[in-house]
């Protein structure tokens, strides 16, 4: 830790790493509460893993075809909001099997990804960074794109908040009240999806759906009120990544496994602490 | 003294995919009136009650409310769901739950005083004052009922459409709801689908017997007939403090439907 400390004064790429932490723990807060109430992490993990695909074609497509904007993140971003939009209008309805399509979201994503990242001539560690994230590879113009993603994310929560309330809790009443139901899934979906592509790069997309998860559950330990919960999760999400970077730098452990094993312990933690207290409130 | 219609249901048929549930369901419904939708479970109450909501359609026959279609008249009704329904989990206060009912009116998510004021007299309404801000998973059963009754009133709704008020609530709170319900009905026309004849019988003014069809018939002239034609003949009910005796339901299931023929291919 106290390495970490002072080559954080020292090294921009440290930096880059705690603010790209920041950044994406904000809308982690957010989105990961909408996600754990609603009890959508499937629909979460199924766009995180559906991102590799983008990430393999826009990579593939900067090597062999010169399209120098079109980063891995930019490609993350193109198709999670497609995936978004396909499974709120094909994935949604109840009598359609949802599972069914996530999984084909979630496996043809991932297989286009590994076709792609394997035609695309000598960058092949990239998939090893998109699976498992680099969080001290993050340039300033990642910072930029995930700064821009956070400000839509807030502007919609901020702005829907209610209506995003009504349509997760009571769906049917919601379509009764005129609502127009469809559009909002739309919009919540598709925040998931940017929050899924901004958490990829701190753990890489095979670990999103944890930390996308599990700092919002701590928080639902603590609290009942949804904005509580939010901010803690805000709160707890930045904490977590900031000290698994920090414990996992000096020995050089992969940085995304150690935030995610630290959130896992404070989430098992949380809820040994919730068990003995409900235990001692029934006893007395 | 004549009360204008509100609900008119005329000749409706109603299918899921092949298995017809509706009939030739005829109701009229007027206003200030408190109908109990009774009938045995898979006769096409909760149908009855989605058509009348406008989230189905009829294969055959028409519904108007309010003198439109339920789809027009959808804002002026208010929906009663059982309170089981909701996610124990869910972290939203009474408040946020009451407010709901008003979540058409602004085009952004944000209350206007309006929204609040309504929510505070509607909660009011149903004696739950005083728990806005607590949450809804800590309410008792009866009280989160009450709250969703609350939330139909905030929608300053004409009619309150009640899917099974006192499901899962013990007797005390049962009759504390119908006493809520009797109070709210010298404003509001209120129907609901209910299987418990004893209570319901005792506060409603119609009773809509629906198995596969229907008919509604004002309590007063309710009969045990009636109570046969809706459900298998036999069953016990008791009813204005008279007590019919409870008949062996081994052989009242056995006996045949005295309403005969009633499923019947689409078409």
């Amino acid at each position: 830790m106290p390495i970490f400390l002072h080559d954080l004064l020292q090294h921009s790429f440290l930096q880059y790493a705690v603010l790209a932490g920041l950044l994406a723990a904000i809308s982690c807060g957010i989105v990961g509460s909408y996600v754990v109430i609603r009890r959508t992490s499937y629909i979460a993990g199924a766009i995180a893993h559906c991102v590799l695909g983008g990430m393999g074609a826009a990579r593939y497509l900067q090597t062999t075809r010169g399209i120098n904007w079109l980063t891995p993140l930019w490609g993350a971003t193109i198709a999670a909001v497609i995936a978004g939009v396909i499974i709120t209008f094909v994935g949604n309805g109840e009598k359609k099997r949802q599972d069914t399509i996530l999984s084909a979201i979630w496996s043809i994503g991932m297989a286009l990804g590994i076709s792609f990242i394997a035609a695309t001539p000598g960058y092949q560690q990239d998939l090893m960074s998109f699976l498992f994230g680099n969080i001290l590879m993050v340039t300033p113009g990642d910072l930029e794109m995930m700064a821009v993603l956070d400000g839509f994310i807030i502007l919609v929560t901020i702005l829907f908040y209610n209506k995003f309330l009504t349509i997760s809790f009571q769906p049917q009443l919601a379509r009764l009240r005129g609502l127009n139901t469809t559009f909002y899934n739309l919009l919540l979906t598709i925040t998931t999806a940017l929050t899924v592509v901004l958490l990829t790069q701190i753990v890489g997309l095979i670990m999103v759906i944890a930390l996308l998860t599990l700092p919002t559950a701590i928080a639902a330990i603590c609290t009942r009120k949804l904005p509580v919960m939010m901010l803690l999760s805000c709160i707890f999400c930045l904490t977590l990544t900031t000290a698994g970077l920090g414990i996992s730098y000096a020995p050089e452990l992969p940085a995304g496994a150690t935030i995610i094993e630290l959130a896992g312990a404070s989430y098992i933690l949380a809820a040994i602490f919730k068990y003995i207290k409900s235990r001692r409130s029934k006893i007395s | 003294m004549e009360y204008k219609p509100v609900i008119e249901v005329s000749d409706v048929c109603f299918a899921y995919d092949s298995q017809e549930v509706l009939h030739n369901a005829n109701i009229i419904i007027h206003e200030g009136s408190m109908v109990a939708v009774v009938g045995p479970n898979g006769g096409g109450k909760s149908t009855l009650l989605k058509l009348i909501l406008g989230l189905l359609t009829p294969n055959l026959g028409s519904i108007r409310v309010l003198g439109t279609t339920p789809q027009q008249a959808s804002a002026h009704i208010g929906y009663v769901p059982q309170y089981l329904q909701f996610d124990e989990a869910f972290p939203v206060t009474v408040n946020d739950v009451v407010l709901m009912g008003r979540i058409e009116r602004n085009f952004f998510g944000f209350y206007r005083s309006e929204d609040k004021n309504a929510a505070r007299n509607a909660l009011e309404r149903v004696h739950l004052d005083g728990y806005q801000k607590r949450p809804f998973s800590d309410l008792s059963g009866g009280e989160r009922q009450r709250v969703l009754i609350a939330q139909a009133l905030a929608t300053e709704a004409k009619i309150l459409l009640l899917d099974e008020p006192t499901a899962n609530v013990d007797s005390v709170v049962e009759k504390q709801i119908f006493a809520l319900l009797e109070e709210l009905n010298k404003e509001i026309t209120i129907v609901m689908v209910s299987h418990n004849l004893n209570v319901v019988t005792s506060s409603a003014s119609h009773i809509a017997c629906v198995n596969h069809t229907s008919s509604i018939v004002p309590i007063d002239k309710f009969t045990e007939a009636d109570i046969d034609r809706a459900f298998h003949p036999g069953l016990a009910v008791l009813r204005h403090g008279s007590c019919c005796p409870v008949i062996d339901p081994s052989r009242s299931m056995s006996t045949p439907h005295k309403c005969g023929d009633t499923i019947h291919k689409k078409g």
